[in-house]
């Protein structure tokens, strides 16, 4: 009879044995991926002007109303905090926008302000790049209706009254001196919107800051890429072995555990490492960022586990599912982009449907995400740890009855 | 010739038996349909919760004008300024609006005298969004400011011993209401922009080419599965890359038919011409990847530790969902890059030509070495 530890004791030999293959393409992820979401989030986190995009002008920006208009928008509006309009020429904003420089560039045809004095409205053009996103093409179509909106109720007003006052009779000059007066009127209302509102920030409380929420979804994305990683070693090609093992006298259950427990090993200590690398990158640029920078990192790396443990767990069940190496890597693959997705490692949580939501908060990943998430935000909580256990131990079970079923069938 | 068609649909219907492959490809329209239903409901990259004093008209309409606006922003209407607090408070909301109660009477009197305030605001910290959230309330509100602007004015300033009655000024001013935006948004091809551009479904063309390169890939590692069992022992080494390279064109176009019909269903369709010649491109320059790929690393376990790596870099480095202008050695690589920047900007196509060539010509030599190493 071949005993549960043996058993455990033999998987973990073949896992080291494989082990440096899992690291260097474990290397490989880190600096592809890793670094680079962690320099965009050090140099963008705390930034104000992180969503401060660039938008061209092209076209007669130089003459004295346009220019001056474009400048006190630069100095003393509101939108100064999230756009920034550059005067360009032609070539030199397709270009812009071509490499990415720009987000778009608004083209400014000739006699434009006349046009808007005559009522004649020659139609500015913005064009716009191909942002992937669409969320900050979406806010700069925003502010470009209220552009729109706050030139044209101008207009409104400016030539109403210039009717309501020939209407009565007045002089030519009056009128213009009215035009001119109500205009700077208009102007003053735009330039103060801000003081119609009366802010109050009631505190950041429970929430997790942009730089903490990605660096808990980096920490979620990886295991998971990690467990793809460890394909050759956990496909289950032929369950000659695994009948063998039956009738032997190892259940399903305790091969489940014996395969299952190296599998996590490996992932667990791609973790540490991970938290190892980021600790000495943080060091090293003297700033904290999640639970990078922590003092305590023994505690942290416990804090993690229960996610992790959750999310091997998950891959560990797909791993039952399939006989073919590729057709494996397809299912792994479609989950973790899937279930990625939904669960807010891409998009915030807050900014999906709720639909996608709600389904997302009971996946393994969406739960494990949550877990981790709360561990950033300084608030882990041992009910958040016990799920995550919780539902790890219900996946395996499933995963141990997936074993027992393909034993028992016949040729596959 | 004959010979050549019979080996393409060989090919094909070899792949039309593999579950992974299928599964994959029903995928791509299923997740189009799920995603593009579920964005048909409420939903808004920040939530704000607005309150209002019921017993004023105004300030319902614009609540109501902001609730019907479902793009970058979702508005959640409170009955009190209480329950617009909590939700803040309960991370629900990103920001609760509390309109002054008898807004008109408050833009009546104190527009005109520059101390108007339109709401307070209670949020957890300033941020870019929350401010540009602000720009949308000040827009619903300014039809009826730039009213009271010029009622004022006219009433007071231009006219002040005339008696003008009410209607008359709405008469002047509702003259030059009805005008166009002045400002036109297209791309950069002249193209009409999208106005259902909506963040969340934006990504998915990314994700759908990414996933047709997913099946380049596996059309690659079911060939090196094949060879190494011997399937394609009677065929010269010369030519079994020109084989992997037809089983991968195969794979290509059936999951570029199902990427097309999945943009069809999402939206995001543009231009029967344009789309046509963008996918055509990205097949090819897939197909050519993709055996480049499968012939340099040539086992079957090294190209399926290679595609999460291949995937994890095509998602960060192509404009999936940030456009990051960084590392062009390795963007210029993924065919996606060139596709996605393609769309909008057809004088970006011949980059995908110039990959193609470069790619058939490292093919070409990649089978020239094999042949010389297995003689």
């Amino acid at each position: 009879m071949i005993s549960a530890l043996n058993y455990l004791r033999t998987q973990f030999k073949r896992s080291l044995k494989y082990y440096p293959a899992v690291i260097a393409v474990t290397m490989a992820l880190i600096v592809c991926a890793g670094l680079l979401l962690f320099g965009i989030i050090a140099n963008n986190e705390g930034k104000e002007s992180k969503l401060k995009v660039k938008v061209g002008m092209v076209g007669e920006i130089e003459e004295s109303h346009m220019g001056v208009g474009i400048s006190m928008l630069q100095e003393i509006d509101s939108s100064r905090y999230y756009v920034e309009f550059v005067p360009l020429d032609t070539k030199e904003a397709e270009k812009r926008l071509k490499n990415g420089e720009l987000l778009g560039y608004i083209n400014v045809p000739e006699g434009f302000v006349d046009s808007v004095i005559d009522g004649e409205n020659l139609p500015l053009t913005y064009i716009a790049g191909s942002d992937p996103s669409a969320l900050t093409p979406l806010l700069i179509e925003e502010v470009l209706s209220l552009v729109s909106d706050l030139v044209l109720e101008c207009q409104n007003g400016v030539y109403a009254m210039y009717d309501a006052g020939q209407n009565y009779g007045l002089e030519y000059s009056e009128l213009r001196n009215g035009m001119e007066e109500l205009n700077i009127r208009y102007f003053d209302a735009m330039f103060s919107r801000e003081e119609a509102f009366t802010v109050k920030n009631i505190g950041t409380g429970k929430e997790l800051g942009f730089g903490d929420y990605y660096m808990a979804a980096f920490f979620i994305l990886l295991p998971l890429l990690w467990g793809i990683v460890c394909l050759p070693l956990e496909t289950k090609r032929d369950m000659s072995l695994y009948r063998m093992l039956r009738s032997r006298g190892l259940s399903p259950f305790a091969q489940c555990v014996g395969d299952y427990i190296p599998f996590l090993l490996i992932i667990a200590i791609g973790t540490l490492l991970m938290l190892l690398c980021g600790n000495a990158v943080t060091a090293h640029l003297n700033m904290s960022l999640g639970i990078f920078g922590s003092a305590n990192m023994v505690s942290s790396f416990i804090s993690l586990l229960p996610a992790v443990i959750l999310v091997t767990a998950m891959q560990f069940l797909l791993y039952e599912l399939t006989s073919d190496l590729i057709s494996t890597l397809l299912l792994q693959l479609i989950s973790t982009i899937g279930l990625s997705f939904i669960s807010g490692i891409f998009y915030p949580a807050g900014a999906l449907p709720s639909i996608l939501r709600n389904i997302g908060a009971v996946t393994p990943v969406g739960v494990a995400f949550d877990s981790i998430a709360a561990l950033f935000n300084g608030y882990p909580g041992t009910a958040d740890a016990f799920i995550c256990l919780g539902y790890a131990a219900v996946i395996l079970l499933c995963a141990a009855l997936v074993r027992s079923i393909r034993i028992r069938s016949v040729g596959k | 010739m004959k010979k050549a068609l019979m080996w393409l649909l060989m090919l094909w219907k070899r792949l039309l038996l593999k579950k992974g492959f299928i599964l994959l490809l029903v995928m791509i329209p299923l997740s189009a349909l799920l995603i593009n239903l579920s964005a048909s409901s409420e939903h808004g990259f920040i939530t704000i919760a607005v309150a209002t004093d019921s017993s004023d008209e105004l300030s319902g309409a614009v609540a109501d004008e902001l609730c019907n606006d479902k793009k970058a922003f979702r508005f959640l209407r409170c009955d009190t300024e209480e329950d617009a607090i909590r939700l803040v408070e309960s991370l629900k909301a990103d920001a609760a609006w509390v309109i002054e109660p008898r807004l008109a009477e408050s833009i009546t009197v104190a527009a005109p005298a520059g101390k108007l305030k339109i709401a307070t605001v209670y949020q957890r910290e300033e941020n870019v969004l929350l401010r540009m959230a602000r720009e949308k309330l000040y827009s619903a509100v300014y039809p009826d400011i730039s009213y009271s602007l010029y009622r004022s004015y006219v009433t007071e300033e231009l006219l002040p011993n005339q008696k003008i009655s009410e209607e008359e000024l709405k008469e002047y001013y509702s003259q030059y209401s009805d005008k166009e935006s002045i400002i036109d948004i297209v791309y950069p091809d002249g193209s009409a922009y999208n106005e259902k551009s909506d963040y969340i479904t934006s990504p998915l063309r990314g994700l759908f080419v990414i996933m047709l390169m997913l099946c380049g890939l596996a059309s690659s590692a079911y060939f090196l599965s094949e060879e190494k069992r011997g399937v394609y022992s009677l065929v010269t080494s010369g030519k079994r890359t020109l084989i992997m390279a037809a089983g991968n064109l195969c794979a290509l176009i059936t999951a570029g038919m199902f990427v097309t019909l999945a943009l069809v269903m999402s939206g995001l369709y543009t231009d029967f011409w344009r789309e046509s010649l963008n996918m055509i491109l990205l097949i090819i320059t897939s197909t050519l990847f993709c055996t480049c790929l499968g012939r340099i690393i040539g086992s079957v376990n090294g190209l399926c530790l290679t595609v999460p790596i291949i995937l994890v870099t095509a998602i960060v480095f192509c404009p999936v969902f940030v456009n990051l202008n960084t590392a062009k050695p390795i963007q210029i690589l993924l065919p996606p890059y060139h596709y996605l920047n393609a769309v909008y900007d057809g004088s970006v196509l011949w980059n995908s030509v110039i990959y193609s060539l470069s790619a058939t010509a490292v093919c070409i030599i990649l089978g020239c070495i094999r042949k010389r190493n297995a003689r």
